[in-house]
């Protein structure tokens, strides 16, 4: 009996527990968590757990498997040196291009447009929640990463940084249907629209802006635009898988897949956008702008309101 | 003595393990897909064989645990595995004297129907759908169980482990 032997015992009821339970769970998915302790708890119990998996891995291939992966390796160096020296001569080519495109620009006086520093990073594992698009990359704040910097591989795009600890970082796909990329058609750069993921799994999904000008063919590359200042412009994002005849309607349906498969890439790039943290605060200044005076500013309401002051 | 008799004499200590092994598994995919939710599959186990170690409060803990490792949305995990320690214990005690494998199907049965209900969530106010089929993994959570149960009665009634595992 002993502890159990409480004839009147008054405790909430159970019911009531579910229920403010339910309702901490409940408020803290409208937030989606104080990011605190989201952060601190993955210190504290992710964190050591990968690490020390990802370790144990990394002695288990340096000691013991690499020896199988020898021969590959000789014969992959082989096909990289001969890659190289392909890419060697390319890369004369495109030096005196180089040259040639500075020497044009400064004459009709446009603007260098400078490289990003890219850091390299490794995926670690892909997000299994079903409902998310997400991989977790090797690099984090300590090597530079900052939240929004675009990432890319080597056929494309593949993401956004949406989340930055120390040590690692989440990557959201651009098949995510949160993430939108403007893009353009490599082949007809004034067709312009956004690229978001698709309700189903693996494709993309264009809305075009301009709906005269709807100049797709098959295996079209999309690019983006860098208009929105956030992706630097003419990086791959997807292709035109297929484009289906016209209905009676005067529709057709167009299927739009990535570059390469998302979910299996293993080597991306994050590209250093210089002054991310500015343009972050000029959206949010203009955000906060357009809520406090919905009106826009315009030159004549400016003059209006010098007008009435005085 | 039967499994649950056994099973109802472990020691806090083994239920604490269990519980860090389930955390340690749960980081563990098939493919990178198929995920299946242990930590669930525990605290259901320990509902039906101790359920005055399992509190909601500890199910809420370990839902935001896992919510944390499987980066999904904040407090997803603690709201269902709330509603589900909350569902075994007004069905534990007609269970009693079910068998083991019976236990087993109901757990399963009830994280089967949580899993549909957030897809049909997510269908319905997100509007993403997702593979009904990768849901036909958490059938191993039977054998799962059983293997659980198993482990822990032999456990017990050893001579070497029985007086670290059980009372």
């Amino acid at each position: 009996m002993g502890d159990n032997y409480q004839l009147f015992r008054r405790t909430t009821p159970d019911w009531v527990r579910l229920a403010v339970a339910s309702v901490c769970a409940l408020a803290m998915m409208a937030v989606n968590g104080p990011p605190l302790v989201r952060q601190s708890l993955s210190y504290l119990f992710v964190t050591p757990v990968q690490r020390t998996v990802y370790l144990a891995r990394t002695w288990v291939a340096d000691k013991v498997v690499h020896s199988y992966h020898i021969a590959t390796l000789a014969r992959q160096n082989q096909d990289l040196v001969a890659q190289n020296q392909a890419y060697a001569i390319r890369l004369q080519a495109l030096s005196k291009d180089e040259t040639e495109n500075k020497a044009l620009r400064a004459q009709l006086g446009l603007k260098d447009t400078a490289p990003y520093p890219i850091i390299s990073a490794q995926a670690l594992y892909q997000v299994t929640d079903p409902y998310m698009r997400k991989l977790v990359l090797n690099a984090g704040s300590h090597e530079g990463v900052q939240l929004g910097q675009p990432v890319v591989a080597v056929d494309g795009l593949v993401g956004q940084i949406t989340d930055v600890q120390a040590d690692h970082s989440e990557v959201t796909l651009i098949t995510d249907t949160k993430v939108n990329v403007p893009v353009m058609v490599q082949r007809n750069p004034s067709v312009r629209g956004f690229i978001s993921g698709d309700k189903s799994e693996g494709f993309l999904e264009l809305r075009i802006f301009n709906q005269e000008n709807t100049d797709l063919l098959k295996d079209d590359v999309l690019v983006t635009s860098g208009l929105d200042g956030l992706y630097p412009a003419n990086i791959a994002v997807a292709k035109v898988a297929e484009i289906a005849p016209a209905s009676a309607d005067g529709r057709s349906a167009i299927t739009i897949v990535p570059m390469m498969h998302l979910m299996t890439v293993r080597y991306v790039g994050i590209l250093q956008i210089a002054n991310l943290a500015e343009m972050k605060l000029r959206s949010d200044t203009q955000t906060d702008l357009a809520r406090d005076n919905p009106v826009p500013a315009t030159l004549g309401a400016r003059t209006r309101e010098q007008y009435t002051k005085n | 003595m039967r499994f649950e008799q056994w099973l109802a004499l472990v020691r806090t200590r083994v239920v604490l393990l269990s519980m860090a092994v389930a955390w340690a598994l749960s980081f563990l995919t098939v493919r990178q897909t198929i995920w299946l939710d242990w930590m669930a599959l525990v605290l259901l186990f320990w509902t039906v064989y101790q359920p005055k170690r399992i509190s909601l409060l500890v199910a809420f803990v370990l839902g935001i645990l896992v919510d944390v490792q499987q980066s999904s949305r904040m407090g997803e995990h603690a709201l269902m595995y709330v509603w589900l320690v909350y569902g075994m214990r007004l069905l534990a005690p007609r269970l009693q004297f079910a068998s083991v494998f019976m236990h087993a199907l109901y757990a399963t049965a009830m994280v089967f129907a949580m899993q549909l209900l957030r897809a049909l969530v997510y269908l319905v106010f997100l509007g993403s759908p997702t593979k009904l089929s990768l849901m036909l993994w958490l059938l191993l959570a039977i054998p799962a169980w059983l293997l659980l149960a198993m482990v822990l009665t032999r456990g017990a009634q050893s001579r070497k482990m029985g007086e670290w595992m059980a009372n």
